[in-house]
């Protein structure tokens, strides 16, 4: 019982925590953000087991765990409601080669990381070839150029 | 005023943009609770840190008591109790009601004597140097959380003990 409460509590607070922090795609992940990743890792064992370390009390709490991530993903899918406030919504950065800094800067996304990603995605170097920079749910910059007429 | 090119850019997204705003609104509030949190941390609203050390003196003056009101699981508490002037007599200290419960993980110095009974533990310890004051050290540590109560004796006077601790 016990093992499955903490599995629960740390599955929501972890959850709430990383919604808090904002959205981070795994492909951009620095080398510091990995080691966060692990720390809390590390962190979060202790909490998760407590003191009792035997195999049924760790295959409990993994049960647990995955139990919930697919209770969540089936809510996610079922229900347009509980999938936008978990995972947002996607957000337009730049339109027009014109960006949007009101949007960028409440997104804690600088101009700079939209041309990073303009270059990596569509080899594009300029602000104005780019037709729309959107934010995706997964973190990603999504860039579509501007057609030549 | 929007330009129709974002309008429609916008609508074929499929994005929401004053929802998006409430939820950036709820990440910044988010993030000064956890600032709040992590303050109240170091200070030691949740054990180890000044908010959680406490102090009493018994109605006599003759004992004094430090220890932690809000206490952690798994973490060891130290309480540290005091005797204001040269005991008079044998030292005994009685842990009465729930403090029977927490696990007494160290004891300085060593007690003479040792005994238990339900909701009643009896320590006794050499009398200190002559003309010096007694001071006795337990570690605590407690395997369940919620408010522990209880009380100490040591001789003739009485302090009650009451601590939180935090799962």
């Amino acid at each position: 019982m016990e093992s499955v409460i903490r599995a629960l509590v740390i599955y929501v607070v972890l959850s709430l925590m990383f919604r808090i922090t904002g959205r981070r795609s795994m492909s951009h992940i620095t080398t510091f953000d990995f080691v966060l990743l692990l720390v809390v890792g590390e962190a979060t064992q202790q909490a998760l087991l407590g003191e009792d370390f035997s195999l049924t009390n760790g295959i409990l709490a993994i049960a647990t765990l995955l139990g919930l991530d697919v209770t969540v993903r089936w809510l996610k899918a079922n229900h347009q409601k509980t999938d936008r406030v978990m995972e947002g919504l996607p957000t337009i950065l730049v339109a027009d080669g014109q960006p949007l800094h009101e949007r960028m800067r409440e997104a804690r996304i600088s101009e700079a990381e939209v041309l990073q990603s303009a270059r990596e995605v569509q080899g594009l170097m300029r602000m104005e070839d780019i037709q729309l920079a959107v934010l995706e749910v997964s973190g990603t910059i999504s860039i579509i150029p501007r057609r030549e007429s | 005023m929007v330009s129709p090119i974002l309008q429609e850019a916008s609508r074929l997204v499929g994005e929401d943009l004053a929802f998006q705003r409430r939820v950036w609104r709820f990440q910044r509030i988010g993030w000064a609770v956890m600032a709040g949190f992590v303050l109240l941390g170091a200070l030691g609203a949740f054990g180890g840190g000044p908010l959680a050390q406490a102090r009493l003196r018994s109605d006599d003056g003759t004992v004094e008591m430090e220890w932690e009101r809000i206490e952690r699981i798994g973490r060891d508490s130290r309480l540290r109790i005091r005797t204001t002037g040269p005991p008079s007599g044998s030292l005994i200290l009685r842990l009465e009601g729930e403090l029977t419960e927490l696990a007494l993980l160290a004891i300085e110095p060593q007690p003479a004597s040792e005994s238990r009974a339900p909701g009643r533990i009896w320590l006794r310890f050499d009398p200190p140097a002559e003309g010096h004051a007694a001071e006795i050290l337990l570690n605590l540590r407690s395997s369940r959380p919620g408010m522990v109560e209880g009380q100490l004796a040591l001789g003739e006077a009485v302090l009650p003990l009451r601590l939180f601790v935090m799962p």
